[in-house]
């Protein structure tokens, strides 16, 4: 994200597909917020992996996960959130999860992955400027 | 009866869903749903979430492994609820795998797979697979404080 005069120059990749995936997909330079719809499992794992391949070979380095609609995750999407973790930690960047409701933020305490993955169950406050 | 003397039937809430689905993952969805509302109907909605977990982990092995994602080949799902617990058993058609020699401990926080047997161990009080492993049935304690000091006779 670059600065210019206290603006921000924005990319302007959005992309809003209303499928059970993927609700919202904002980039700004290297910095990609996701945010995910009512369910991240099996069935809607191979869609939101093909467009996050994209849009990190596209140089997409710092990943941030909206969950505040998500209500229902499995192990296939839990496996899609890490393999991106590593992807990103692999060229130096990051992954984070925001907005995370009470019984996922448990699921994936369960699974040791909190810290990993960066989760909080705090409300994100967004910045325009 | 009421007062006008007509008969009036209780409705009593349905206490178990079966259904046989086709090896496709677009089948779980009706599963989940149905399991939802059967545990609503029982007064069961903050058991939700770990049913719906375990529904989908395990049809979805059931259909992925199970069965090879071949759509001629079934999975029979059927969720109980009983007295002091909630039962689900899923079976595929295959030909099972050795459960034994699985581990069901949490892989590390690097692995982006392997976490569906863990997920079982960690949210049913009760995981018991078939010798040949195509078949697994799940408990859920209705009351979380009985299934740790283990009691639960039914």
């Amino acid at each position: 994200m670059s600065e210019t005069g206290g603006n921000k120059t924005v990319k302007g990749k959005t992309a809003t597909r209303r499928t059970g995936n993927v609700a919202g997909m904002l980039r700004e330079s290297e910095k990609l917020r996701v945010t995910l719809g009512v369910r991240l499992t099996a069935a809607e794992a191979p869609d939101l992996q093909a467009a996050l391949k994209r849009e990190i070979a596209d140089g997409a380095k710092e990943l941030v996960f909206d969950l505040k609609d998500t209500a229902t995750m499995d192990s296939t999407g839990i496996g899609l959130l890490v393999a991106a973790g590593n992807s990103l930690l692999a060229a130096q960047g990051g992954i984070r999860l925001v907005n995370v409701k009470d019984d996922i933020f448990k699921l994936l305490r369960s699974m040791r992955l909190t810290e990993r993955l960066r989760a909080s169950a705090q409300e994100e406050k967004v910045s325009h400027g | 009866m009421n007062r006008a003397g007509a008969r009036t039937k209780d409705k009593k809430a349905k206490s178990a869903l079966r259904l046989v689905i086709a090896s496709d993952l677009s089948e779980l969805e009706k599963v989940c749903l149905a399991a939802g509302e059967l545990l609503k109907e029982n007064g069961l909605a903050d058991k939700i979430f770990a049913v719906d977990l375990l529904l989908r982990e395990f049809v979805n092995n059931a259909i992925l492994h199970g069965n090879g994602a071949n759509r001629a080949k079934r999975v029979s799902v059927a969720v109980r609820i009983r007295e002091k617990s909630i039962v689900m058993s899923i079976a595929d058609e295959g030909t099972g795998f050795d459960w034994l020699a699985r581990e069901l401990n949490v892989p590390d926080s690097s692995a982006a797979s392997g976490r569906g047997l863990a997920i079982g161990r960690l949210y049913a009080d009760r995981m018991t697979f078939n010798r040949a492993g195509n078949r697994v049935e799940l408990l859920v304690a209705k009351n979380q404080s009985m299934a740790k000091e283990g009691i639960l006779h039914e």
